[in-house]
């Protein structure tokens, strides 16, 4: 089987196999150095991709190293940093407050209106609880 | 931690075996572009933080998992959408009077010229053909072993086997390519 299997002399098989590959190797590496000039270029492309995305990563590699395996922002964290970083709850917190008070403002002056349109009828707002007047509302809808 | 430098010199020095590696398995300039993009995306963003040292055998491993993935969506493609012209070609450059041609001219001429190079890229592309003819494990372990001249024990852990089938598998390689070229008149 071994001898159907290797033209190579059963003596040494495994340094002449290692010759044979070397001398494979010689010639492939003279193939690989003349690449397409296109080839080149889009391998060098490749190669500067991966290293631009290389290039921002090292922030988070860093921070990941220095706090083990949680991950934070690197550089240390100042008090600035500290107060701007509650800057967007206090502007929330107050836009909520805005918006409550421009709400109730909104339900007043709907009651408001309301009020003054009844007050200055020429119908005197007791009209309104008179039997009479749920009568003539029934009738009014049935026509 | 490998600096970008070690880094950039490191991609510099395999990207264009890197290339013809996976050329040889997919056969198709534009999949072996993209593996070796891929791959080296991939040791950047997962491996930057490992020593210069061990980004050799991390980048033959991507490459060596992304080649495979690669090789299988071709033969999967290849499966539905067969190529009849690859069969043609595959077997217009395979003229044995035009090779020994080539062959007598290699003991004539020892001086470096025109003809000389265009007979060595002859060769070198009958090598790569016999190469590209054998089987996936075989040709991935021995350009492994001889050409990324990774030891026993490198070349087991990229291909995830023993080192008994490392061994097997380059024998064979050794032996199927060396018959072949024997057929074809050429001397490595």
């Amino acid at each position: 089987m071994t001898s159907k299997r290797s033209t190579i002399p059963a003596a040494t098989p495994l340094s002449q196999a290692e010759r044979f590959g070397r001398r494979i190797s010689a010639r492939l590496n003279a193939g690989a150095q003349n690449l397409d000039h296109d080839i080149a270029q889009r391998l060098r492309v490749a190669r500067e991709v991966a290293l631009a995305s290389l290039a921002a990563q090292p922030s988070l590699v860093t921070a990941s190293q220095r706090h083990g395996a949680v991950l934070s922002l690197a550089g240390p964290i100042g008090s600035w940093t500290k107060l701007s970083s509650l800057l967007p709850m206090v502007v929330l917190l107050a836009g909520l407050f805005c918006i409550d008070a421009v709400q109730d403002q909104y339900r007043a002056d709907e009651l408001a209106d309301v009020d003054v349109e009844l007050l200055t009828a020429e119908l005197p707002p007791v009209a309104y609880t008179d039997p009479g007047f749920v009568q003539f509302l029934r009738s009014t809808v049935r026509d | 931690m490998a600096t970008p430098i070690e880094i950039s010199d490191f991609l510099k020095s395999v990207e264009n075996r890197a290339f013809k590696r996976s050329l040889y398995h997919v056969r198709n300039e534009a999949s072996a572009l993209d593996i070796v993009q891929d791959s080296m995306l991939k040791l950047v963003e997962h491996y930057s933080h490992k020593p210069a040292s061990e980004l050799p055998l991390l980048f033959q491993k991507i490459l060596s998992n992304s080649t495979i993935d690669g090789f299988r969506r071709q033969k999967t493609h290849k499966a539905y959408f067969s190529n009849l012209d690859d069969f043609d070609n595959a077997q217009g450059d395979t003229d044995p009077d035009a090779l020994l041609h080539l062959l007598a001219a290699d003991t004539l001429h020892t001086q470096e010229s025109s003809e000389n190079q265009a007979q060595r890229s002859q060769t070198l592309r009958q090598i790569e053909q016999e190469l590209e003819l054998l089987p996936a494990r075989q040709r991935e372990a021995f350009l492994l072993r001889y050409w990324e001249e990774m030891d026993l024990a490198e070349t087991a852990a990229i291909m995830g086997c023993s080192q008994g089938s490392v061994k097997t598998h380059c024998f064979r390689a050794v032996a199927a390519l060396s018959k072949a070229l024997k057929i074809r008149g050429i001397t490595p």
